[in-house]
């Protein structure tokens, strides 16, 4: 696993604003998605997020097969087979020309058929395109960064998230905790409230891993100690891998010692391969509506403490 | 939350819905000209039975007898203008008319009148209203009072000296002809009423029925003195003012009737007076499309000023235009919020229909409780209400009418009179009762073109060589500076084409277009003898208003990033691709079209555009900044050409009349207070889809596409959260726009509203309309547009009938949706502005 910061230290990359969201900490909130994240979970519904530089996108539904594209690239990028858009992803450089060059797409907008989403902005200049919206969000909600793993960026997010709390804005991070405790430590006087990920297992793995459970009772046993700081643990509800009785049973017992009372369970996102399928990957866990349905059930069973009842993942 | 309506004011809306899907052909006065007169009777010409009167008086008789004829059921029955509805409790209807469909009048005019009417585009079915009445007086004094002043003006020792030509007495004996007219109409109806009632056998609508014959015999010719009076009042001038062609507007009607409210104890009866009010003014609704053929009266002089104003017809088929004005500050300048403001709101709120409009008047100090109960009428309706920034129009009116004043006395009195604005029946800022409105509109990307093209449109005909030529030749431009000083020479030769025009208005409107009615109520016609329509009213304003500026700032933003900055293309080039809409077509080459498709490319998707982010401001500001100049010069140049005396000695300012067509005294010579203040104004009203129909490509738009409606992002360009075109507009100094400047924003979600409207009017915004997009526009465009091609249009019709309810913004006042042209439609499907 990598730690290093992707940018200078007052440039901000992230790949999405979500102008309101009702899901992303209390109340109604900008959400910025962070560019970057080092834990390459299988289940990750967002992998154009965990590169550090953007990977190019391609909706082949919006794709009206011009071949713009393929005559604005140098490099080879986009080939046309039999009225098949092919993307040779591997020659990219991200010189943007065949998003430029694309009528289906617009520098404007970040959802045409193509496109390199994430931008590096300067810390204050993002500040200051953001604030007009974050003043409608006042009272009523506030900023949440997430990603990727914000805390990568950790130094030019102190700087973002110290204006934020400066202007008198809620500030919320979606984190996986699993990020070493100085990052942790420099954000923590400018948010009110942590989402923490359960990342007890990442990448392919089925079980816990000893050292993540490590490290998130380093973060939570950190967090923990300023009784204001309200904390919620966030755990995607993926069958097979955070409903196995390992996992649950560690998470329970790490949510009892830290006496940790907010949990929000997030079901198996049903559009989980969008993002798979625009970076030419194949998703390698396919979503099964009432296998999510009933391992969703199940997990929220066993958590809360109500009676269960095993089921298969 | 929506309150449940009372059961008689939920039978009174249904039926009007009811009304509303049928074919409303037959209920409007029409000659049939086949037939012989003697079986299908016509209005009288008043023309023919008063040959040789005044223009004024034949126009007053014809008030009188069109009144006449809506109550005569023997030969007008067919109109159900003369019928008390049951339960209704407000005597008076409206015959159908509106500003999309035209209006039907006694002819008043001579035949050489009309002939000649022609060459200024003026005949009597010229669109007046764009005015308000301040409905105070009325019930004050009552009309009886107006009647009496006027017959003591037309004793010979009051009369005075008439040394200007001007027929004071003609005048008087109009005002008199028609406020009688006006008091007979209302007793009609009193004994209506009374009959009514001797027939009732519910007692309890029988005793409702007397106590309208009881009112009816009082008001409007004498001062009211109980809410239900009033109101009663007020009703019954405007049915009459609408019924004989004046589209008057309500005014700030919460002062008006906040007094009588006070009397008033029963305030849920008051609401469902108000909201009786609200069907009653909206009674000429037309809900289908499938008989409007048949209902066109519009005729060829549908004229504002002196230009023709050719306006989309469907459009504007259910616009009246007639607004209520609530909240806002008082003269003084203090907040202006009363019992009566939430009243007017609950009950807009409650009946929810597309007109009349309701405007709400908001500063920082207005009461957190309306902001509050306007979010949530919002959230209610989808629509209503509209919202003026005090904060920006205030400053706006200030600085019109004070132009050039310095006298701290005048200056004070116009800060009194900026305090009291209000907007007429459209958008228009103006002065509540006392201030003459008139104005022009130009077409921003026409002035564009002209721009771009050394004057000349970006015409795509090969017979025009070049272009049509509108006007000026400002030369080639080789860089962004030479851009800019064309741009500023084509901006002021249109502004000038258009304000120096609208001081000809004063000059032709008094003999074809007199009101009597208007001025009997209006400003100080009646204190000076003299018609609105030729500076009786205090006031005059001449608004000209720019439509189109998002598109300006979106494509002076693409060639200033693609010719000038990166150079991507020459400028030939791309004015090639604008003219023949981004198509090489049959004689282009493969190239060229290649060439063309990547500057549409970069034109559209990869340009900075309006309403964003700052990146378009300095151009938008320029924009600003230079129309605003221009007018100004205008004004000065008017100022010195038509009313100022001094030019009545000098020879060349007499050249400079005739030119623009007038060989005369100046203005101030014939009537030394005369002023016409200019104001500026950006917006398209309901013109977007038509005006854009006669445009070249532009950046974000094909040949012929609309333009963007009012002073919002084009449709479909807006990607940003709403504080951001809020954060652009803090930038701009709105505050200059007394002609208004008003924004049509489509929501997805009302979940920001609330910080919407509040930052809305702390970062100087001018005035927004806010729809909450249904999820259903696709379906009802679907539906629709079925309907046109091969669908039984009463099919349609029925489909269409269970989404009555929505209602969008059409620029210039709320339309239901299901009426809307299918371009309209388009539009609005593209619109909600999505924020995830």
């Amino acid at each position: 696993m990598k730690y290093e910061s992707i940018n200078d230290d007052s440039v901000i990359s992230y790949f999405n604003i979500d102008w309101l969201s009702e899901n992303d900490g209390p109340g109604k909130r900008l959400v910025l998605f962070l560019q970057g994240c080092h834990l390459e979970c299988i289940w990750c519904h967002s992998p154009h997020s965990q590169p550090n530089k953007s990977p190019l996108l391609y909706l082949d539904s919006l794709c009206k097969k011009c071949q713009r594209c393929k005559h604005a690239c140098k490099k080879d990028v986009h080939r046309f087979i039999e009225n098949k858009h092919i993307i040779q992803r591997e020659n990219c450089i991200r010189c943007g020309a065949c998003v430029e060059a694309c009528p289906q797409s617009s520098s404007n907008c970040k959802t045409g058929a193509l496109s390199l989403p994430t931008q590096s902005v300067n810390v204050l200049s993002l500040f200051k395109s953001i604030e007009p919206h974050l003043e409608l969000l006042k009272n009523i909600g506030g900023i949440t960064f997430s990603g990727g793993e914000p805390l990568l960026q950790s130094k030019a997010l102190v700087l973002l998230a110290k204006k934020c709390k400066e202007s008198g804005f809620h500030t919320t991070i979606e984190t996986s905790g699993i990020v070493p405790l100085p990052y942790i430590q420099s954000i923590f006087p400018y948010i009110d409230t942590w989402l923490v990920g359960m990342r007890l297992l990442t990448g392919a793995n089925t079980l816990p891993s000893i050292d993540l459970e490590k490290i998130t009772r380093g973060t939570l046993n950190f967090l923990t100690q300023k009784p204001e700081t309200e904390i919620i643990i966030r755990i995607p509800v993926i069958p097979g891998f955070t409903t196995t009785k390992s996992y649950l049973n560690s998470a329970k017992k790490i949510l009892q010692e830290y006496k940790i009372k907010n949990i929000e369970l997030l079901p198996h996102n049903p559009e989980s391969s969008h993002y798979y399928k625009a970076m030419g990957l194949t998703n390698q866990i396919e979503y099964n509506s009432s296998k999510a349905d009933k391992n969703y059930n199940y997990v929220i069973d066993f958590l809360l403490h109500k009676k269960t009842k095993q089921i298969t993942p | 939350m929506k309150t449940e309506l009372s059961p008689r004011i939920a039978k009174l809306r249904e039926n009007l819905m009811k009304r509303g899907f049928e074919d409303r052909t037959k209920e409007w006065f029409k000659k049939n000209e086949q037939a012989d007169l003697t079986t299908r009777p016509w209005l009288p010409d008043v023309a023919k039975m008063y040959p040789n009167e005044h223009v004024m008086i034949r126009r007053a008789y014809g008030v009188d007898e069109m009144l006449k004829a809506m109550c005569n059921t023997k030969d007008f029955g067919y109109t159900r203008c003369f019928d008390i509805e049951e339960g209704d409790l407000l005597a008076g209807t409206i015959p159908m008319g509106s500003n999309g469909l035209g209006k039907v009048f006694p002819n008043y005019l001579t035949e050489e009148e009309l002939r000649v009417g022609s060459a200024t585009n003026k005949t009597a079915m010229s669109l007046l209203g764009h005015n308000s009445i301040n409905y105070e007086k009325v019930l004050k004094n009552g009309l009886q009072s107006i009647i009496i002043y006027a017959e003591e003006k037309l004793h010979p020792k009051a009369l005075g000296d008439i040394e200007d030509a001007y027929d004071k007495k003609a005048f008087y004996k109009a005002i008199i002809i028609s406020c009688k007219a006006v008091i007979d109409y209302a007793s009609r109806f009193a004994n209506l009423a009374s009959e009514k009632a001797k027939t009732c056998k519910d007692e309890k609508r029988k005793k409702e029925l007397l106590e309208i014959a009881r009112i009816c015999n009082k008001v409007p010719a004498k001062p009211a003195e109980t809410f239900y009076e009033a109101i009663h009042s007020i009703w019954l001038v405007h049915c009459c003012l609408h019924s004989t062609m004046d589209f008057m507007s309500l005014g700030r009607l919460d002062q008006v009737l906040n007094p009588y409210l006070k009397k008033e104890t029963d305030k849920a009866f008051a609401c469902e007076l108000f909201e009786n009010f609200i069907i009653k003014a909206a009674g000429r609704l037309n809900l289908t499309t499938q008989y409007l053929v048949t209902q066109d009266h519009m005729d060829y002089n549908a004229a504002l000023g002196i230009h023709p104003y050719y306006l989309d017809q469907r459009a504007g088929l259910n616009n009246f235009l007639q607004n209520i004005i609530i909240g806002g500050k008082t003269p003084e300048g203090k907040d202006a919020t009363n019992d009566c403001t939430y009243i007017i709101l609950e009950a807009f709120k409650n009946v929810n229909l597309s007109t009349p409009g309701i405007y709400v008047r908001l500063h920082k100090d207005s009461p957190a409780k309306l902001y509050a109960a306007v979010s949530e009428s919002i959230k209610v309706t989808k629509n209503l209400p509209y919202i003026l920034n005090d904060e920006v129009m205030i400053p706006a009116m200030l600085s019109a009418l004070s132009f050039g004043e310095t006298k701290p006395d005048k200056l004070k009195k116009y800060q009194e009179l900026a305090n009291d604005y209000c907007v007429d029946g459209c958008w228009e800022p103006i002065l509540n009762g006392i201030s003459e409105w008139t104005f022009g509109m130009i077409n921003g990307m026409t002035i564009m073109e002209c721009t771009l093209n050394r004057g000349a449109a970006l015409t795509s005909n090969p017979a025009l060589l070049r272009g049509q030529k509108l006007s000026i030749d400002t030369g080639e431009l080789t860089d962004y500076n030479s851009l800019k000083n064309s741009l500023t020479k084509q901006i002021q030769f249109f502004v000038d084409q258009s304000a120096l025009a609208m001081c000809l208005y004063y000059l032709t409107s008094e003999f074809v277009v007199p009101s009597p009615l208007v001025s009997a109520l209006f400003g100080k016609c009646l204190e000076n003898g003299r018609d609105k329509s030729w500076g009786g009213a205090e006031y005059n304003l001449g608004g000209t208003v720019l439509g189109g500026v998002p598109d300006m700032v979106n494509t002076v933003a693409a060639i200033k990033k693609w010719v000038f900055d990166q150079k991507k293309y020459k400028l030939s080039d791309v004015l090639s691709a604008l003219r023949f809409n981004y198509t090489a077509g049959d004689t282009g080459d493969f190239k060229t079209q290649r060439l063309f498709d990547s500057i549409k490319v970069d034109f559209f998707t990869n340009s900075p555009q309006f309403g964003n982010d700052s990146e378009t401001n300095d151009i938008a500001k320029f924009i600003l900044d230079t129309f605003v100049n221009a007018v100004n010069q205008s004004k000065t140049l008017a100022n010195k050409v038509f009313l100022d005396p001094k030019g009545d000695n000098d020879k060349q300012i007499w050249a400079l009349r005739a030119i623009a067509g007038y060989y005369g005294k100046a203005l101030q010579t014939i009537l030394p207070d005369f002023d016409l203040k200019f104001t500026a104004g950006m917006g398209t009203f309901e013109q977007y889809n038509w005006q854009g129909a006669g445009n070249a490509a532009s950046a974000s738009r094909n040949t012929g596409d609309p333009l963007a409606p009012n002073f919002t992002p084009a449709s479909g360009t807006w990607h940003t959260s709403p504080a951001n075109l809020i954060e652009t507009f803090s930038q701009l100094g709105l505050n200059r726009f007394a002609a208004g400047v008003i924004t049509d924003i489509c929501l997805e979600s009302d979940a920001l509203l609330d910080g919407i409207i509040k930052t809305f009017i702390q970062k100087n915004g001018g005035m927004l309309t806010v729809t909450i997009a249904s999820p259903q526009y696709q379906e009802i465009y679907e539906i629709a547009k079925a309907a046109n091609l091969i669908e039984n249009p009463t099919v349609a019709s029925e489909k269409l009938l269970k989404y009555s309810d929505i209602m969008v913004r059409v620029g210039g006042w709320n339309a239901p949706f299901i009426t809307l042209p299918l371009s309209h439609m388009e539009n609005y499907i593209n619109r909600p502005v999505k924020m995830n």
